[in-house]
This record gives structure tokens, C-alpha cells and sequence, in this order.
């Protein structure tokens, strides 16, 4: 058989047990064994003992435990609800008033958590109640929780970034430097588009009653105070040092791990039951996660022992309009295969092939790895899989429908895909803080 | 029956439950480490071995507890739509074509594989610490080990859905 053939069945193969429904995991390793099995024989497990070691051994794979765990302290020290009321007294005066405050807390929370679920359902439970019962437009508040919450995958610290690195073959302190300004360009971009609308549809965002925020101003900064300062100090502590070149990710990752625990241990939070919880919750996670990473080093020692990969490699470069047909396609692709896969399934399959392509036709690595994460922010908002839809539903009122989460989250995926044009119009977005890093 | 798959689970659900608090061991190293460098200014040599060993532990060992729990993300959009019968027998058809071949195998080419490595008193090679691996390695054979046996309860409840027995999960 050929190696287009082969690679064609692969790929069909594949897709046919993901979509079945079979734990993408477990299509991934048993692809990899069938068609290792067949065409390299038995010796292949033999590769996939040594895959399997290299994935257990990997320092640097440490820090998704480490940023999971640290995300579960912050999640239930209590910050969120503390940050909501003080920005509620701040903002509330405002048309929009409080939708920006969520974009705010989401993104605060996305430095202090790893992930899209933690922050999502944390902030979501507090201000979903609160934007409805001041009459916000039931859209445009689930857009604003579901655009917001996603960002939890980009701003570093994240998850997504540490799974990137190693992939690729970039340094994960550099990811995070990459991903900060595209980050806040979204929060940015979503802030933008509440206060806009609001202004001109006030009945979509109504500020809040005068009484509803008669506080004494030195109580409201106190709060503000007490609710913003831990957090942020914890998190430009984790990025500093590594920035600064002075500690390791997976060190900066412990660190992170630990102050979550002190800063929960601050609000009279951390006891053994929240420990316990914590270490399973993280356990769940992490084995999710890595176990795919396993599987899909699996699947890639087998493609490339067949020939795949120089195949891919191929098709890319004969694509038309060269490096910038190479661009559009691999981002349309992304966009689609986002529609229907998750985001874990998508970085372990196709950033292998990407990066060598896109390093062919001359894009800064650093720049691309960034701007295919920002295109992944798109995965979590568009139907029929998308986490951050599911994850509203699981904790909206009755009162709101699937209908009203997906009509709410249209115009802020048309953010998404200006932030994505912004970063290739402008890839200074995205390289100015790397190349300020030392070495 | 029922008295093999709760037997099966329970085994699942205890390696979580111990397995689990080695995120905080290796927390706790690394944060021994960073501090010994920095404030004392006495790096240990034994830090960097020791939390990638803790850590790839954990994970793997991790897997069929999140087996159990149901924690392998699916992509669901349509296997969801599906009847309790049609997915079980999804479940049952690939876990005989993918799941059982795979890691079956991989058990049992992992046994001469951590055997070898007893019998030498193979030690590391990264750092200066050297410590012995095969109490590292012996975590990929157990690790696997546990995952069949979850995988063999989840096999066994997909058939009692095939035969029209269905049995609630405990």
C-alpha cells in the first residue's frame, strides 16, 4: 500500500472512532496499535514503552498539575465573589456596568487558573444571578461569561501554553510572554463591545440604582483592595520569575501551587477536606490530559515511522497563494476541526504537523504557536462542541435557554476572529514582550 | 457479577484516592528545592529526579481512576444522541479492537522490560543523584495493570446493556 493510502486510512480511521464517541484517548492509542501492528510489527510496543517513559519522565509536562492544583485553591479561596462585589460597587454605575466587570474578573481569573472549566463556572455562578436580576439582556450576559471564561486557556499561566511548549519544541516561558497582549486584546476587544452596545442599547446592560451602591468610597477600595491585590501579586510572582529567567516553569508552577494554598489558608478557606479535593480534582484532570499526551506520541512515533508526516509536509507546500494560503487554510481548518473536536484532541494532533510546516515557509514559530492559540479560543464558543457553551448550560437558571447562550456568544466569536486578524496584521501583538525576554 | 464489578471499581476508586495526594508531595519537593537554592543557597541533588518520578507516578497511576469516574473526555455530539444499546456496543466493539489489544500488550511487554531493569539496578543518568529507576518503571506495569481492570468493569456493564440487564452504577 501507498503512503497516501495508508495515511488517508489512518486519519479516516481516526476521525470514524472519535466521532463514534470512543474517549479520544483510547481511538488515539489504538490506531497507533492497529496500524503499528500491521506495518511495523510487534516491535512497535517497544516505541510505545519508550514514549510512554519519555511522557512520565518529562519535567516540564509537571507544571499541568502544578497549575491545576494552584487554580483549585484560587477557585475556592473566595476571590471571585470578593472581586465581583467590589467591581459591582465600582462599575454598577455604568450602562454595561457589570457585564465589564465579569470580562475583568474572567480575566484575573484567568491568570490565577489554568483552565476554561474553573473560572467559568466560578464567575459564572456569581454573575449570571447578578446580571439577570438587573434585567441584562440573557444573551449578551452568557456571551459575556462564555467569551470571558475562555480566555482562562489563554492568559497565562495556562494549561493549553505548557501542553504547546513541549510539542512544538518552543520554550513555555517564552509561550507565556507571547500569549499576555493577545490575551488582554480579547478582554480588551469583549470590554469594548459591552460598553458600546450598553451605551446604545441601554435597556441590553441597565446600570444599576444609585442605592444599590452607597458605600463609603474608602470600604469600596478596601475591598478592591483585599480582592485584586493577593492574586495579582501571586500571579506577576509566578510570571516574573519566570520572565526574569530566575526560576524554571515547573519551579514557578510549585510556587504558584503553593501561595494558592496560603492565599486560601488567608481567607480561612484551606481545610483538609478542600486539600483532598483539590488532589483528586487535579488528579482527574491531569491523567485526562497526559494520558492523551501518551497516546498521541503513541500515534505520531507510528505516522512518522510511515511516512506520514513527510506526506502532510508535501501537501502543505503545494498549496496555492504559498505561505499565505498556508496561513488561511491551516487557521480554516483549525476553525472547523474546533467546531467538532476539543481543544486537547486538537493541540496533540495537529500542532506535530503545523509547526514544521509553518517553519518552512519562514513564520516566526513563536508567533504562529501564539496565533494558533488565539484561534483555539474560538473552539470553545462555537457549536456543536464547545466547552464553554457546555459549561454555562450545566449551571445556568431555568429561565435561560441553550438558544439565548448560543445567540449571546455570535458577536463575541466575531471578536475573536478580529483579535486573530489584529495578531496577523500586527504580529508586534504577539512577539513584543518575548523579545524582551533575556536569552 | 455485581460482586466482581464492585470488586473491580473499589480498586479503582482506592489507587485515586492514595495516588491522589502525590500532587502535594511533589509540590512540597519542589518547593524544598526553591527554597534550599534560594535561601540557603544548598540545592538538593536529589529534587529533580524525584518530582518528575512523583509526577509521572501520579498521572499514570491516575488513569483508571479517571476511567472510573468517566473522565476521558468523548467527543459526545453524536454518540450522546445514540441509544443506551448503541452505545454500548460502541463501547464494547472498540475496547475489543482498541482498548484490550493495546494495553494488553503493552502489560505484557512491560514486564521483561521492568524485569531487566531489577535484575541491573539500572540507574538514572540525568543529575547527580543516580537513584535507582526500577521503582519508577514498576509504576508503568501497575499503572497499566489498572487500567485493564477498570477497563474489563466498564467492558462487562457495556454487555449487561447488550443483554438486557442493565445494572445502575454503584
Amino acid at each position: 500500500m501507498s503512503p497516501e493510502f495508508v495515511t488517508a486510512l489512518m486519519f479516516a480511521g481516526l476521525f470514524a472512532g472519535i466521532f463514534l464517541g470512543y474517549p479520544t484517548a483510547f481511538v488515539l492509542g489504538g490506531i497507533s496499535m492497529v496500524f503499528g501492528w500491521a506495518f511495523i510489527g510487534p516491535a512497535v510496543f517497544g516505541h510505545f514503552i519508550v514514549r510512554l517513559e519519555g511522557v512520565m519522565k518529562n519535567y516540564d509536562l509537571l507544571a499541568v498539575p502544578l497549575f491545576l492544583y494552584m487554580g483549585v485553591f484560587m477557585e475556592k479561596a473566595g476571590i471571585a465573589e470578593r472581586l465581583y462585589s467590589a467591581l459591582h460597587l465600582l462599575l454598577g454605575g455604568l450602562r454595561g456596568g457589570l457585564g465589564i466587570s465579569t470580562i475583568i474578573i474572567c480575566a484575573v481569573f484567568a491568570a490565577a487558573t489554568g483552565v476554561v472549566g474553573a473560572s467559568e463556572i466560578t464567575v459564572g455562578l456569581i454573575a449570571l444571578p447578578a446580571m439577570l436580576s438587573r434585567q441584562y439582556d440573557k444573551a449578551l450576559a452568557c456571551g459575556a461569561i462564555c467569551a470571558g471564561g475562555t480566555l482562562g486557556i489563554l492568559i497565562p499561566p495556562s494549561v493549553m501554553i505548557v501542553i504547546y511548549g513541549p510539542l512544538a519544541g518552543i520554550s513555555v516561558g517564552k509561550l507565556f510572554l507571547a500569549a499576555i497582549l493577545p490575551g488582554l486584546l480579547l478582554a480588551g476587544l469583549y470590554i469594548l463591545y459591552i460598553a458600546i452596545r450598553c451605551y446604545r442599547r441601554p435597556g441590553d446592560g441597565p446600570p444599576l440604582a444609585a442605592e444599590d451602591r452607597r458605600v463609603p468610597a474608602s470600604r469600596k477600595l478596601a475591598l478592591l483592595a483585599t480582592s485584586i491585590l493577593p492574586p495579582a501579586v501571586l500571579i506577576l510572582a509566578v510570571l516574573g520569575s519566570i520572565f526574569f529567567g530566575i526560576a524554571a516553569v515547573t519551579e514557578a508552577a510549585a510556587v504558584g501551587a503553593l501561595a494558592g494554598m496560603l492565599l486560601a489558608a488567608c481567607y480561612g478557606r484551606l481545610t483538609a477536606g478542600l486539600v483532598r479535593d483539590a488532589c483528586l480534582q487535579t488528579l482527574q484532570i491531569t491523567s485526562m490530559i497526559l494520558l492523551i499526551a501518551v497516546c498521541a506520541a503513541f500515534f505520531s512515533t507510528v505516522f512518522v515511522a510511515l511516512g506520514g508526516d513527510d506526506l502532510i509536509q508535501k501537501l502543505f507546500a503545494g498549496l496555492p497563494f504559498g505561505k499565505w494560503g498556508f496561513l488561511l487554510g491551516s487557521n480554516l481548518l483549525l476553525i472547523l476541526l474546533g467546531m467538532v473536536i476539543d481543544w486537547i484532541g486538537i493541540v496533540f494532533i495537529m500542532v506535530p504537523l503545523l509547526t514544521p510546516a509553518a517553519a518552512s515557509f519562514g513564520f516566526d514559530p513563536v508567533w504562529f504557536a501564539a496565533l494558533v492559540m488565539v484561534n483555539l479560543q474560538i473552539s470553545f464558543l462555537t457549536p456543536p462542541f464547545a466547552y464553554s457553551i457546555f459549561y454555562l448550560r450545566g449551571i445556568a437558571p431555568p429561565g435561560v435557554t441553550t438558544a439565548d447562550i448560543y445567540r449571546g456568544v455570535v458577536p463575541f466569536v466575531g471578536l475573536q476572529v478580529l483579535a486573530l486578524l489584529l495578531c496577523i496584521l500586527f504580529p508586534g501583538i504577539i512577539t513584543f514582550l518575548p523579545g524582551l525576554m533575556r536569552g | 457479577m455485581r460482586r466482581l464489578l464492585r470488586i473491580l471499581d473499589s480498586i479503582s476508586e482506592w489507587s485515586g484516592r492514595v495516588v491522589c495526594w502525590l500532587v502535594l508531595v511533589f509540590t512540597l519537593t519542589l518547593g524544598w528545592e526553591i527554597v534550599m537554592r534560594y535561601v540557603f543557597n544548598a540545592p538538593t541533588k536529589w529534587a529533580f529526579d524525584m518530582s518528575y518520578m512523583l509526577g509521572g507516578a501520579y498521572f499514570w497511576l491516575g488513569v483508571a481512576y479517571t476511567s472510573l469516574k468517566k473522565g476521558h473526555v468523548r467527543i459526545d455530539i453524536f454518540y450522546r444522541r445514540f441509544s443506551r444499546r448503541t452505545q454500548a456496543l460502541i463501547d464494547v466493539g472498540l475496547s475489543l479492537l482498541f482498548f484490550f489489544p493495546l494495553w494488553g500488550m503493552l502489560l505484557y511487554r512491560l514486564i521483561p522490560y521492568v524485569y531487566l531493569s531489577w535484575i541491573t539496578q539500572e540507574r538514572s543518568m540525568q543529575g547527580y543523584w543516580m537513584p535507582v529507576l526500577y521503582p519508577f518503571k514498576t509504576v508503568m506495569p501497575v499503572g497499566a495493570a489498572l487500567l485493564l481492570l477498570q477497563g474489563i468493569s466498564d467492558f462487562l456493564r457495556s454487555l449487561l446493556v447488550l443483554a438486557g440487564r442493565e445494572e445502575e452504577r454503584a
